[in-house]
């Protein structure tokens, strides 16, 4: 669906080179929810941008549909255009127009006739629960309801494609859990396809199938959000991932249990979806001669599947340990050593 | 002074509708010429939709030149121009040309304000959705920046009020005109007085009735 290949974007600020994107590579399939995290000034910004050639890549390819964006003429490319729509985080609709008046900009632009615009702007005006407030004007909206009438918008020419640029960013924490859930509503009815860009975890963890992680430019990390949150590759990750799902033990507190019980190991095992619910531990002390201490866990949803993650220590022979992690690790869970800290 | 208002009422009155027709023809034409020059301050600039440097920035300069003479200089100055356009240089007909050329780089620099106001995250929104430039221009730019623009050619209209009063100079009388004559150069106290009211109550209205129309535009 959408192709990335080897992009660049370099800006000439002031005779210095900046280049906000670095050979980044992103395959996204057709209905597919795609995030892209960083900091600000990762470039996720740019990136998104050159998707829709808002901003023109310095080189490398972008394509949707098999279609080469960077190729396409003027028109062509305004054509392209209207099969991906785009919410903002500042929403960015018409002041001085009424909500139907907005969602109807983009279908007016196209030439179609009136009769057909107001139907299809009071069945978008449904779609997003707010099929009473056509009359009303953006200010007298709240910031959700305007990034449901900016997803309105979006939706008017029936795109493929929709490209959510920090659209949750300027809300409130419920505000934004109920745009992320149309968001999902939306991508399941009509099989678009979304490729969003945050600086949330919480945006990543509640829709995304995919994500890339980017950090000066480049994306650092990529895969399927339980692969990113079950073992993070870089720091930046990780951090992202404590914002939401923290499964530090404390330093402080594992030297401590290492003092108290010398000789076991501080092991993490995080678990995903059916094995939440079998009973594993009850299993593995039964089986071999371990005592399992429990120091932390954490367990939360990632878009409809569970994922969780527990610290403990085991204590035990060397051997027994190593069968018993051997055997959790059948069961399907991923587990991981803890290192001692210095 | 209410008598001396009556009995100069015909004064008074032919001196309104003078300066009247200034200001009216004056205001449309430099309307029309300033509204797209402003427009085109604005889409020629880097960055935006018509990015042209070379335009820009002759035009920016050409307009910095024009509104740094005082008015009446460049009322004498152009007096050759004046003639060969309207065939005169003298009376309202003659008023009216260096009028134009005063006021219109003033209103595109206050349309270009007015425009340079719209976010512009909203042009980049109707990029987004396949807009062509045109239709940014036409059905953006200009709907977004409707309160701006009124309040623009409230202020324009006023200054316009303001330069009329210079224009006595090439006899195209006017309240200014009046002022100077009868109030200052007779020392007519009363009519310098009654001329006056009638200025203010002129502006105050004018910027009332562009002040509710900025209102009513921006609505919410």
């Amino acid at each position: 669906m959408i192709s990335i290949k080897n992009l660049y974007k370099t800006y000439d600020q002031g005779g210095r080179k900046v280049e906000a994107v670095k050979d980044v590579h992103i395959e996204i399939g057709k209905g597919e929810i795609f995030g892209v995290i960083g900091f600000s000034g990762a470039g996720k910004s740019t990136l998104i941008r050159c998707v829709n050639l808002l901003e023109t890549p310095t080189s490398g390819s972008v394509k949707i549909n098999g279609v080469e964006m960077t190729e396409l003429t003027d028109p062509e490319l305004r054509q392209a255009r209207r099969k991906i729509g785009m919410i903002f985080q500042h929403f960015n609709l018409l002041t001085s127009s009424t909500v139907f008046d907005n969602v109807a900009a983009p279908l007016r632009l196209v030439g179609i006739s009136k009769e057909q615009i107001k139907k299809r702007v009071d069945e978008l005006l449904g779609l997003v629960g707010l099929a009473d407030k056509g009359g009303f004007y953006p200010s007298q909206l709240s910031g959700g309801q305007k990034q449901r009438v900016a997803i309105a918008r979006a939706l008017a020419n029936e795109p493929e494609i929709l490209l959510c640029d920090e659209a949750t960013s300027a809300l409130d924490p419920q505000t934004t859990d109920s745009i992320l859930e149309l968001l999902l509503d939306i991508n399941k009815r009509f099989q678009i396809t979304i490729m969003l860009i945050t600086h949330e975890m919480h945006v990543i963890k509640k829709i995304c199938d995919r994500v890339a992680v980017m950090e000066n430019g480049r994306v650092v990390e990529q895969g399927t959000v339980l692969d990113i949150f079950s073992n993070p590759q870089t720091q930046t990750t990780k951090n992202f991932i404590k914002n939401v799902f923290d499964i530090q033990l404390p330093e402080n507190l594992q030297r401590k249990f290492r003092q108290q019980q010398p000789g076991g190991e501080i092991i993490r095992v995080s678990f995903v979806g059916e094995a939440t619910s079998e009973p594993i531990f009850a299993e593995l002390t039964t089986r071999f001669p371990l005592r399992p201490n429990i120091l932390f866990g954490n367990i939360t949803q990632i878009k409809e599947t569970t994922f969780g993650s527990l610290i403990l220590q085991l204590t035990g022979d060397s051997v027994t340990i190593q069968q018993g992690l051997q055997y959790l690790k059948e069961q399907g869970l991923r587990v991981e050593v803890l290192e001692d800290v210095e | 002074m209410l008598n001396s208002f009556v009995e100069n009422f015909d004064l008074y009155w032919v001196a309104i509708v003078e300066t009247w027709w200034m200001v009216a023809y004056s205001l449309v034409i430099a309307t029309v010429i300033g509204l797209p020059l402003g427009v085109l301050l604005v889409v020629t600039r880097p960055n935006h939709i018509y990015e042209n440097r070379l335009f820009y920035t002759i035009l920016n300069v050409v307009i910095n030149i024009l509104r740094s003479i005082p008015f009446i200089i460049l009322m004498v100055a152009i007096i050759p121009f004046t003639k060969s356009i309207v065939g005169t240089a003298i009376g309202i007909k003659g008023a009216i040309v260096p009028l134009v050329v005063y006021t219109a780089p003033y209103i595109a620099r206050l349309m270009e304000s007015a425009l340079l106001e719209v976010d512009a995250g909203i042009i980049e929104a109707f990029q987004a959705m396949g807009a062509t430039r045109r239709q940014i221009v036409f059905q953006v730019m200009l709907k977004e920046a409707r309160p701006a623009i009124s309040l623009g050619l409230t202020i324009a209209t006023i200054g316009l009020i303001g330069a009329t009063a210079m224009a006595g100079v090439i006899g195209a009388g006017g309240l200014g005109d009046l002022a100077i004559r009868y109030g200052y150069q007779r020392w007519q106290l009363d009519v310098m007085a009654g001329t006056v009211i009638i200025l203010v109550i002129i502006v105050q209205g004018v910027q009332s009735l562009g002040n509710f129309v900025a209102k009513r535009l921006r609505k919410q």
